[in-house]
């Protein structure tokens, strides 16, 4: 787990930072590198890539969210209620 | 303002940005509220990730039900197409119930007690809800009535508001009004915990913002997005909706009891 964790960080940092259009995918395969991180920390010999996988999941999230969300979601659906 | 702002060769769009500003704001008030209450942090970070999966693809999922006549199906593996689809086109009822279908999804799979959790850290909500309409501010969407008084705004380069008239800034009084939301809702979790009892912060969240929300809409310009039946926009048919189905929740559990 901890290794998925690590795969699923690197590739939504490259999707965060270079996918271009992927941007979607990266956010989604962040936030399971940070479930599956999370998870894996509590495993002794996993620990350490649990961790880097979580920071990697976390920061190729962000990356990605930065161009995925953008206003049209605002203006087209959220506007209803959020 | 345009729609973002460039740090060296890169675009970033004022939207993105303050949400993810909000969503780190979010998860700081969230560890906050976490400790305070003795709860786990870890568990608290999966259950805002199962929510938030659940809300993109529930968003994502009702959107290509909905628009699936004008899908090309043809184009599918286009990787510029597939971006399209996938990048633009959401419907908030979709996220609404991928959200909830997501927060129980973590409680069966990684047994958290997510009820509780919801309880004790739902001011994290309107708190990046808040950034959210900041981001609005910037761009133009969502914008307000026409207004020359203090505060008014004037878009000279927005996509989504009609530029060069002066607007209310409806968007900043609504995270304003969030930001006081959440307050009081940490007010009352404080309270309820130096006194041993359960806060009903979720209640007071659906009420609150809902009240807030149906008095914003008079202020509101940007109809022909939002949709509006007998007078009434959709936003505060829902409010109204809310407020009726708290009260009759809350009957109801006083009934049982």
């Amino acid at each position: 787990m901890g290794i998925a964790s690590l795969v699923l960080g690197i590739l939504s940092l490259i999707f965060g930072a270079f996918g271009n259009g992927f941007s979607w995918a990266g956010a989604v395969v962040g936030i399971v590198g940070i479930i599956i991180g999370i998870q894996a920390k509590d495993l002794p010999d996993q620990a350490g890539y649990a961790k880097a996988g979580f920071i990697c999941s976390v920061i190729g999230t962000a990356l990605s969210l930065l161009t995925f969300i953008a206003c049209v979601a605002c203006a087209g659906c959220f506007a209803i209620l959020v | 303002m345009g729609t973002g702002f460039q740090i060296g060769p890169v675009m970033i769009p004022w939207y993105g940005f303050f949400i993810v500003l909000g969503i780190a704001a979010a998860m700081l008030l969230g560890y906050i509220l976490v400790k305070r209450n003795g709860l786990d942090f870890d568990r608290f970070i999966q259950i805002v990730c199962f929510v938030g999966l659940g809300a993109m693809i529930g968003a994502k999922i009702l959107y290509l039900i909905v628009a699936w006549e004008q899908i090309d199906f043809s184009r599918i593996t286009d990787p510029e197409y597939l971006n399209m689809l996938m990048g633009s086109g959401f419907v908030f009822y979709g996220g609404l119930i991928g959200g909830l279908i997501g927060l129980t999804l973590c409680g069966k799979i990684l047994h958290i007690p997510v009820a509780e959790y919801a309880r004790l850290t739902i001011p994290v909500i309107p708190v990046a809800h808040a950034f959210g309409r900041i981001g609005c501010a910037f761009v133009g969407c969502c914008y307000g009535v026409p207004y020359s008084g203090w505060g008014a705004v004037t878009y000279t380069d927005s996509l989504f508001a009609p530029n060069g008239i002066s607007l209310f800034p409806v968007q900043a009084a609504e995270a304003v009004l969030e930001l006081v939301i959440a307050a009081v809702l940490c007010a009352v979790i404080f309270r309820a915990g130096r006194v041993g009892k359960k806060p009903r912060s979720i209640e007071l969240y659906l009420v609150l913002y809902a009240v807030v929300r149906f008095g914003l809409e008079f202020f509101r310009y940007d109809d022909a997005e939002r949709g509006i039946l007998a007078g009434m926009s959709t936003s505060q048919w829902i409010s109204l909706g809310v407020c009726v189905g708290v009260a009759v929740w809350c009957k109801r559990r006083e009934l049982v009891r």
